[in-house]
């Protein structure tokens, strides 16, 4: 299989289409401490184990794109409701800087459609070669990522 | 570490925590005990008898200081949130562990909790990211980025909760006015 091929063919019936370059993805913050005092995203505000954990089914992101402002404002309360904080705001990032990170010429991340039937602008990002990639190695990528969103308060 | 010698009449009642774990330690006739931030030990001043009054000694220990009680009472807060799940019981236990090494002339990092159930600290200034996470696997994992001092290190090290990777140790902030 190629680098990243999912991102070539619409993977969920559910999905508007594969993923373009140019799509702003978005993560909800909730908890107070995925924000650092200096009010930029903490890093566990992308869990590793998204990455490494095959179950979990990579980091979702929402296609803000595909979602009106209405659409936004209901995951956010929806994404809110299993806290006891509401949600403070979004980290938004462009796809392709994502899938132009690379290390050693190689694609890290690949962006893949991942619609849901209750929410079909889900995506997924994930590691494009999860094969012997270690925890520590798969840190370095997530702070890579993580410079990439900025966060927009509610 | 601070050692105070203090004469107290341990049977006098009194609310402070000290002359009351100091008093416990007394009644039980034992000889020493921990209240708060401090090592208590007592003896009897009149080796003769053991109804007191006690020469009491009060060992400060600094790994229990008021410096890193806010970043203990976060990582602890933690635990009560998922008290059902034992990989954060154990991922909290390393890093009120790891929180103890950290030397006192380094700023305290920040602590967050991420979904998957990481216990993460993190440092970040101009051109430096030091990025812990304790997930109960008695492992430490960080990736440690300083143009600075040109360290760019990723790791996971079994953390016995002795010592800290020297990637860590000389890449933490200073604080100001400390060496």
């Amino acid at each position: 299989m190629g680098e990243c091929s999912e991102e070539q063919e619409q993977q969920s019936p559910h999905s508007p289409g594969t993923v373009r370059d140019a799509e702003r993805l978005g993560r909800f913050i909730v908890r107070s401490d995925h924000l650092a005092e200096d009010g930029e995203l903490a890093p566990a505000a992308f869990p590793v184990q998204d990455f490494l954990d095959h179950s979990r089914g990579g980091l979702s992101v929402a296609r803000l794109d595909h979602m009106s402002a209405i659409d936004i404002r209901r995951r956010a309360v929806l994404v809110g409701s299993g806290s006891a904080n509401a949600v403070r705001g979004r980290a938004v990032a462009k796809t392709g800087p994502i899938r132009a990170i690379r290390t050693d010429g190689a694609r890290v991340f690949c962006v893949v459609d991942d619609g849901k039937p209750d929410f079909g602008a889900h995506a997924a990002t994930r590691l494009a070669d999860e094969r012997g990639i270690s925890k520590s190695s798969v840190r370095r990528a997530r702070n890579q990522l993580m410079r990439l969103f900025s966060f927009q308060p509610s | 570490m601070q050692t105070r010698l203090e004469h107290l009449v341990v049977t006098a009642l009194s609310l402070q925590p000290r002359a009351r774990a100091a008093r416990q330690v007394a009644d039980a006739g034992q000889r020493v005990a921990t209240s708060g931030d401090s090592w208590i030990s007592a003896k009897p001043i009149d080796a003769g008898t053991a109804a007191g009054p006690w020469l009491v000694v009060t060992t400060t220990v600094p790994r229990y200081s008021d410096r890193t009680a806010e970043l203990r009472r976060r990582a602890l807060s933690y635990r009560a949130e998922r008290p059902a799940d034992p990989s954060l019981a154990r991922a909290v236990n390393d890093a009120l562990r790891f929180i103890d090494l950290i030397p006192a002339t380094a700023t305290l990092p920040q602590v967050a909790l991420a979904d998957d159930g990481e216990v993460n600290f993190f440092w970040r200034g101009a051109g430096l990211l030091i990025d812990i996470g304790f997930v109960g696997d008695g492992m430490m994992h960080y990736y440690v980025s300083d143009e600075a001092q040109g360290v760019d290190a990723d790791d996971s090290t079994r953390f016995g909760g002795r010592s800290l990777p020297p990637d860590i140790l000389t890449t933490m902030p200073r604080r100001h006015g400390k060496s």
